[in-house]
């Protein structure tokens, strides 16, 4: 493989981390972490195939992923933004709850091929990583340079002074999670869709929404340094054939990813620490390792 | 208050109709099938052998998320210590009689798993890692390499699968519960009557205040770390020699220890209750395998299983809010 390739195969990798990602980034913005990513991105997958399979139609399976997720991440809403439960214990629960659907309703699919999405002919890369590659600047837009993205940050920073100047912070919450859902939803499409011509398997995106989790601190918590962390993590899974032949050894090699942004997380947290920078949201992670 | 809080499970009654009505078998199927599991001994005891992995994660997630150490790394140590029983047993090359066997395969796992757990808590101890990310990483690097050992070095035959242990390295359902029951009753004791526990209770409820009072935090992270990689891993002992026997490649980890996260909260992290409700969600393990033959994909237990979590959680949430004055 040349370069180039590695490159465009990297950034087809980090594609589906990039959605997930930045809606991850969105709802730890708003003050909360759900950790439901791999769920989501798991009823995504599915349901994109499934709708790929029975219409035929991209969009619809597109769509019908970002509204699983959705509606998976209704839970969340109703339990962790309305009821006040444990956000990390409803989090997880998402987790196997997502698992779980995305195999019953991947199981309607029957594991035929549905719509697959191939790059634009000129251009080497497909209509969603081109959309993605937009998605980073615009959201940074939106958070630095619009009086919603002001709402949203203030609702992450400090939710009391943002009620008490009249912003609805559930409301405000709620529909970050939803958002972020859609975005996750979307990733887990983008895999069925992209990477396996919408056939859709039990564990089709196995992993990928708790890298999405990690490359969400490790570009801390920016549009900007999100799309560099998923990019770099992606061109991880994008060389992952070639270590073999660079000496790694085999035991290694599957591991290799995680074990890269395992690393990447530790430096990143002593790093942090030696500077004094604190998230800029307020997120657990503050509030724990503080 | 009440109201709400009874409405709480039934929404979570109406889920798992709801699930059940997603799949081949349909709502009636579900509820037979549990059905058949409750009246069958010979069912009853197998659902004890599958609680094994399940309950020995559970009973130190307990003990850990009480401090409010987040670990999820439970799979991969359970993973691990299947690894190492296999390792003692299969190609250690020692010959050991079957009880000596099965007695070193348990020490090797629980070895092991509180290694694997003891990294999670070094990281979270001296480099403030967030301990659900870093666990969840080694879950995945566990993973990899066990594939790459059934793949490799440990490959018999024509499938890609390790020797199958012998039957008299097979545990019976009253060895795998004592085993159970031991580790439960001495956490249960440790976390209600101990001095450790009250710091581990201290350290949860509030890590600055804990820290003010000058608890030691970074050796009590340690002590839990260690303790529940300890109990997982002898969960993979549990999982190989009582029922697993050999180990095949995998695309996705086996999930007793995710499970043992779900068990522990619907325990309400209480060690003995784990053991509880590890044997129930074993039950609807036992089910989903019948539930098999009629097409209905296994995870759809993992769906109910997370149904009756969030709506015991809800319902003690609401219930706990209401008696508030």
């Amino acid at each position: 493989m040349n370069p180039a390739a590695i490159m465009l195969t990297g950034l087809s990798e980090a594609t589906p981390l990039l959605l997930a990602a930045l809606g991850e980034m969105i709802v730890e913005r708003s003050g909360r972490v759900n950790l439901g990513v791999e769920g989501m991105m798991a009823v995504g997958a599915a349901a994109a195939a499934y709708a790929g399979v029975y219409t035929g139609s991209l969009a619809a399976s597109l769509a019908f992923g970002a509204l699983a997720a959705c509606l998976l991440a209704l839970v969340y809403v109703v339990a962790v933004v309305i009821l006040g439960l444990d956000q990390i214990v409803v989090g997880l629960i998402l987790v196997f709850m997502g698992k779980g659907l995305a195999d019953i309703i991947g199981s309607w699919a029957g594991g035929a091929p549905g719509t697959p999405l191939t790059p634009i002919p000129g251009l080497g890369i497909d209509l969603v990583e081109t959309a993605s590659l937009a998605l980073p600047p615009i959201l940074w837009l939106i958070l630095y340079h619009s009086w919603l993205g002001v709402e949203l940050r203030a609702v992450g920073e400090d939710e009391e002074e943002a009620a008490a100047r009249g912003i609805n912070v559930r409301l405000v919450r709620g529909l970050a999670v939803l958002v972020g859902a859609a975005l996750a939803g979307i990733g887990g499409a983008y895999v069925a869709d992209a990477f396996h011509y919408g056939r859709w398997f039990s564990g089709v995106t196995e992993g990928l929404g708790w890298i999405a989790i990690a490359d969400v601190i490790l570009g801390y918590w920016h549009p900007l340094g999100v799309l560099a962390a998923c990019y770099l993590t992606g061109l991880l899974f994008a060389v992952k054939p070639l270590l073999p032949v660079l000496g790694v050894p085999a035991e290694l090699v599957d591991a290799a990813p995680y074990l890269a942004v395992l690393a990447a997380q530790v430096v990143a947290t002593v790093i942090c620490r030696r500077l004094g920078l604190t998230p800029p949201a307020s997120v657990w992670w503050g509030e724990l390792t503080g | 208050m009440k109201a709400s809080a009874a409405l709480a499970l039934l929404a979570g009654l109406v889920g798992i109709v709801v699930v059940a009505a997603m799949t081949p078998a349909g709502p009636a199927g579900l509820f037979s099938a549990l059905a058949t599991v409750y009246t069958r001994p010979d069912l009853l005891a197998t659902a004890v052998l599958y609680a094994g992995p399940i309950a020995a994660s559970a009973v130190g997630l307990a003990v850990a998320y009480r401090a409010g150490f987040l670990t999820i790394g439970s799979e991969g140590q359970v993973l691990l210590g299947a690894l190492a029983s296999m390792w003692v047993i299969g190609y250690s090359g020692l010959r050991l009689p079957p009880v000596l066997a099965v007695a070193s395969a348990l020490l090797l796992a629980l070895v092991a798993g509180l290694l694997l757990g003891l990294v999670v808590g070094v990281l979270r101890a001296w480099l403030g890692v967030n301990e659900t990310l870093s666990s969840l990483m080694l879950n995945y690097i566990v993973l990899a390499y066990a594939n790459y050992l059934i793949a490799g070095p440990w490959r018999v035959g024509a499938f890609t699968e390790t020797k199958s242990i012998p039957p008299s390295c097979s545990l019976a359902w009253p060895v795998v519960l004592a085993c159970l029951l031991a580790m439960a009753v001495v956490l249960e004791v440790l976390v209600r009557r101990t001095r450790l526990g009250l710091a581990v209770e201290a350290l949860g409820a509030a890590p600055r205040a804990a820290e003010t009072y000058s608890l030691p935090s970074r050796r009590l992270y340690l002590y839990v770390s260690a303790l529940q990689g300890a109990t997982a891993g002898v969960g993979g002992a549990l999982m190989l020699m009582g029922f697993q026997r050999v180990l095949t490649a995998m695309s996705v980890s086996p999930g007793y220890g995710y499970m043992g996260i779900l068990v522990a909260w619907m325990a309400l992290l209480s060690p003995l209750a784990s053991l509880l409700a590890s044997y129930f969600f074993s039950t609807l393990i036992v089910a989903g395998y019948i539930l098999q033959s009629y097409r209905v994909p296994f995870n759809t237990v993992l769906v109910i299983q997370s149904i009756i979590v969030l709506a015991v959680l809800a319902y003690v949430m609401i219930g706990r809010r209401s008696r508030r004055p």
